[in-house]
């Protein structure tokens, strides 16, 4: 079963941090959409003992900082880290490198261009 | 001295069942230094490839319909069609050292026409004096060239004798 | 504060066979922290996927991000695309999708457990099992027309149809790998020089796979039951024999040994496809261009491989995401790094099973 759940961006945090549950669900994804002028974030979330995906929406602005959740999830820093690479979007802790390089193209994934 | 080897083999089976294994460890290592090894001997042997491998695409023009079908699905663009400006007769290109040998072309070619089959024949790499790579970049400039020409060309003659129309009927 | 010096793995090394740099930062050959350079081949297959191919050509286009599980992406992507576009294949097509990518699981395995035992030193036994993932290859071979990248799998069903002489080719290949695997099988779990190296090394125990949300053989070695085969139903799994196989200890020798498992499974299910495959077409019809959002899992050699498809009713789709295996485990793979002796490192990197062109996608 998919669901998804558009929220708005200043109560992300809050709701993520009170559906995971370390032993049930385990993290998938964490990507972002271009929407034309900003960018949607997903959190997607699946269940380990059954077929039930959970996605978490929330949309930002090119300018705005994207909270991190490194305290719960240890290992999204890596997706975090693509997330800045691709879209050129600040988020938090995130260092700038994983794919591509400082004299490189930049926010390939943005449609219009940086 | 083919049935050394599986002796060998048996001696080696009947050490695993005693749990002697560095006996059949040392069997192990005779029976492979006594047997024919496991790689070919090429180049005096030729890999051997099944009847179904997927090779090279060929082109039965007699049978073919124009339609372009084939230059559309084509996912690296290794089959392009160039129009003659007088006549608006297609030439079949295809590049074989871009074709990922997929059959998507031969699977959308409809099935009234069946122009293209795919055999299992190969093409040696090539070496370092064939200009491959400049004489397919020319080819896919003319061929959105020679379309958009034609088209423009055949736009003005309609409207050219749209005119001469009228200008009879007036 | 005791001195500390940094070593690197660097992505030219004789234990490698991937282009990754690691950098270690050791105390007596003790690791304490370390870090990873991963990008060495990004290419933008995403950014190509949404701009320069049509949907129908992006199947063949995702199948090259990786050579090893090549078509568990062209599989996830075409069954993204048919969920969007509410196509439903036939029985036949979904069968033979399930052998071919059963068939890639047993030779990824294989590499795996060969390259594993390299690491260790035992060159032999690498030797060996690659000689007889070739029986593998020959298989994959007279089935798809070709050895790596198969093209296979098209939207609507599959792109060949099997004949009985295919048939007999793949049983006997079959029959005469089912006892060379049991040969591999006894030299691992006897070999007392390979257990010296592999039990007890690399361990991640259960609680921290959970936290870093280890996924594929290594979250199975560690405890966690988790395969997208046992709860999703992409492919008639349950028909044809799956089962869930784990191990508790978390170390090297534990993710070999489920490697090894699952390989008796896949053998076991190929052999009922193959008695069982049900009769009909192999393609449906296709027309129409996919609009929505679309989300799909499916179970590589790895791990979970997990797509995000959006089409805006065009030719050209808007946003393909493409989320692997290895990506989603590097960052358990440092984890365990830190505390190993540097002399364990390739060994450690070996069982991982990295596989570098599908995370830098």
């Amino acid at each position: 079963m998919v669901s998804k759940t558009v929220v708005p961006k200043e109560a992300i945090v809050g709701i993520v941090k009170g559906f995971y549950e370390p032993h049930k669900h385990h993290l998938v994804s964490i990507h972002g959409v271009d929407i034309g002028g900003s960018i949607e974030v997903q959190w997607v979330f699946c269940e380990y003992e059954d077929e039930n995906i959970k996605a978490f929406a929330s949309e930002f602005a090119y300018d705005d900082t994207i909270p991190s959740f490194r305290d719960i999830l240890p290992s999204s820093w890596i997706h975090e880290a693509e997330l800045k690479d691709m879209f050129g979007v600040d988020v938090e802790g995130a260092k700038f490198g994983l794919f591509l390089e400082e004299d490189g193209v930049k926010a390939p994934l943005r449609r219009n261009g940086v | 001295m083919r049935m050394r080897p599986l002796f060998w083999r048996h001696l080696t089976l009947a050490c695993h069942v005693r749990r002697s294994k560095m006996i059949s460890a040392i069997l192990n290592t005779l029976t492979n230094l006594f047997s024919k090894p496991a790689t070919r001997n090429y180049p005096f042997e030729k890999e051997p490839k099944d009847d179904n491998y997927r090779g090279l695409i060929v082109f039965d023009e007699p049978k073919c319909i124009w339609c372009l079908q084939c230059e559309k699905v084509c996912p690296p663009g290794a089959i392009l069609f160039t129009q003659n400006i007088e006549n608006g007769a297609y030439t079949y290109n295809y590049n074989p050292y871009l074709c990922i040998y997929c059959a998507e072309c031969v699977r959308a070619c409809p099935d009234k026409a069946s122009a293209l089959s795919q055999c299992d024949g190969l093409i040696p790499p090539a070496g370092k004096n064939q200009n491959v790579n400049d004489y397919w970049f020319k080819i896919e400039e003319e061929a959105i060239a020679s379309k958009e020409e034609y088209k423009k060309m055949k736009a003005l003659k309609k409207s050219q004798g749209g005119d001469d129309a009228k200008t009879e009927t007036a | 504060m005791s001195k500390t010096i940094n070593i690197p793995l660097g992505s030219q090394h004789i234990a490698l066979l991937e282009p990754v740099h690691f950098t270690f930062e050791c105390e007596n050959e003790h690791i304490i922290a370390a870090s990873a350079d991963v990008g060495y081949v990004h290419r933008g297959v995403e950014l190509a996927c949404a701009s320069k191919f049509r949907f129908k050509q992006v199947g063949f286009v995702v199948s090259r991000v990786c050579g090893l599980c090549a078509i568990i992406h062209a599989t996830c992507y075409t069954l993204a695309v048919e969920k969007l576009m509410g196509i439903e294949t036939t029985k036949r097509a979904q069968w033979l999708r399930l052998l071919a990518n059963e068939l890639d699981r047993i030779h990824s395995h294989l590499l795996c457990l060969a390259h594993t035992a390299e690491n260790a030193g035992f060159e032999a036994l690498f030797m060996q099992t690659m000689k007889d993932r070739e029986l593998v290859m020959e298989a994959q071979e007279a089935l798809c027309g070709n050895r790596v990248q198969f093209d296979f799998v098209t939207i609507g069903g599959v792109a060949r149809d099997v004949d009985s002489r295919m048939i007999a080719i793949l049983r006997e290949k079959l029959t005469k790998l089912e006892q060379k695997i049991e040969n591999i099988k006894s030299m691992f779990l006897t070999n007392q020089s390979l257990s010296l190296k592999y039990k007890g090394i690399g361990k991640l125990d259960f609680n921290k796979a959970e936290e870093f949300c280890a996924i594929g053989p290594i979250g199975r070695a560690s405890g966690i039951k988790h395969d997208v085969r046992a709860v999703s139903d992409y492919l008639p799994y349950s028909d044809v024999g799956y089962r869930l196989i784990t191990e508790t200890d978390g170390d090297i020798h534990a993710r070999n040994m489920v490697r090894l498992r699952e390989l008796d499974n896949s053998l076991l299910m190929i052999r009922n496809v193959l008695d069982g495959l049900p009769e009909g077409d192999i393609a449906v019809k296709v027309s129409g261009m996919p609009e929505g959002e679309a989300y799909m899992r499916v179970e590589a050699p790895r791990g979970e491989c997990f797509y995000y498809v959006k089409g805006v009713k065009s030719q050209t789709l808007d946003r393909v995401k493409i989320k692997t295996p290895t990506f989603a485990c590097i960052p358990a793979m440092i984890d365990v790094f830190v505390g190993s002796d540097y002399a364990d490192a390739p060994a450690i990197l070996a069982s991982f099973d990295p596989c570098m062109s599908c995370t830098a996608k």
